[in-house]
């Protein structure tokens, strides 16, 4: 246990992330391209590769060392992949010690704890980049809303999607947006994934997904 | 809804999405990129060699200087062989002495950087001498 009473897990070394890298099957690719693709919009990235070597940076540059990007081995890689990217993709949007709360737990990927990604911010913030940043973070909150409302606006004609982003912004867990938005397992899947192709089309302007 | 909500809340709207992403099964990842004319393995190998080369450059990059006047043998060498000259050394390196082969990973999906950082650890053990090889 470290001090802070969290249990100390291996952490992947920087030739074990090169291994991984090769082991990803065309499917995980796959799924990583498309989850990339959906981080997109309201980000300062434009493509998902540019997003996704971000991360392997991220990561590379922690393996091994006390502070930076680790990936827990008893996590899986795609999930720890796309854990970070989203870290990457909200970057601007969070206090840089923010880490995840409670309310994304039940939004991180099938399988795994969202305690396990609870392992600190991408970088450590000085006070005096803090202060700093105090009007670029007013900033990004006001760029935020008008993502949500392009959001809203491109889904406007789609009563299931708004549904599921209304449901979700009033602080809703998937299992209770489905029950209070009274959709069936299908409807509520298919409804998740014209949001994730929607989102897709935002961010890559319409290009494949 | 305030601002701060509207951060946090854009980050498990993508979260939602990625779900989404992993919930696809290989045949509908395949009918999803056919219909958007993509080919999932083509593009599959291009991550895969972009994402090899991002960490291959970041270890090139995070090599640890102790002594800040150190400068490794590597980096005083003037210039590398072009790429298959260097490539045909560190390959006669290996042939001359396999135990060093345990690190080269067979020989197989090794990126230009990797072949220059592989050369590179080379010449900073002491198996190539580079003032013999040098441009």
């Amino acid at each position: 246990m470290d001090s802070a009473g969290h249990e100390m897990k291996p952490i992947a070394t920087a030739e074990q992330i090169r291994t991984a890298i090769e082991d990803l099957t065309d499917e995980d690719y796959a799924r990583l391209r498309r989850a990339g693709s959906a981080f997109l919009y309201g980000s300062e990235y434009t493509d998902p590769l540019e997003l996704m070597n971000e991360a392997i940076a991220r990561a590379m540059h922690g393996a091994g060392q006390a502070k930076g990007r680790h990936w827990p081995l008893h996590v899986p890689f795609v999930a720890f992949l796309i854990m970070t990217m989203s870290s990457i993709a909200n970057a601007s949007t969070e206090s840089p010690t923010q880490t995840l709360t409670d309310s994304l737990a039940d939004f991180v990927p099938e399988g795994v704890a969202y305690s396990d990604f609870a392992i600190g911010p991408l970088r450590a913030a000085s006070t005096e980049e803090e202060c700093a940043t105090e009007e670029e973070r007013a900033a990004e909150s006001a760029k935020s809303a008008k993502v949500f409302a392009d959001i809203e606006a491109f889904f406007a004609n789609d009563e299931e999607v708004l549904m599921l982003v209304l449901c979700l912004r009033d602080g809703q867990r998937p299992r209770e947006i489905q029950e209070s938005a009274g959709m069936t397992v299908t409807q509520y899947n298919t409804a998740r994934r014209r949001l994730r192709r929607g989102l897709t089309k935002l961010g890559l302007g319409g290009e494949r997904p | 809804m305030s601002k701060r909500d509207d951060r946090h809340d854009l980050m498990r709207l993508r979260l939602l999405a990625a779900q989404d992403a992993m919930s696809l099964s290989a045949e509908e990842l395949v009918k999803e990129d056919k219909e958007a004319g993509v080919d999932t393995q083509v593009e599959a190998e291009r991550w895969r060699a972009s994402m090899r080369a991002t960490a291959a450059r970041v270890l090139r990059e995070a090599r640890p200087v102790q002594n800040t006047e150190y400068v490794p043998l590597s980096g005083r060498v003037r210039k590398r062989p072009d790429i298959d000259a260097l490539k045909a050394l560190v390959r006669g390196v290996f042939a001359a002495r396999p135990e060093l082969g345990l690190a080269f990973r067979d020989g197989k999906h090794q990126s230009d950087e990797d072949w220059k950082t592989l050369y590179d650890d080379l010449v900073d053990a002491g198996a190539i001498v580079p003032d013999e090889h040098e441009d």
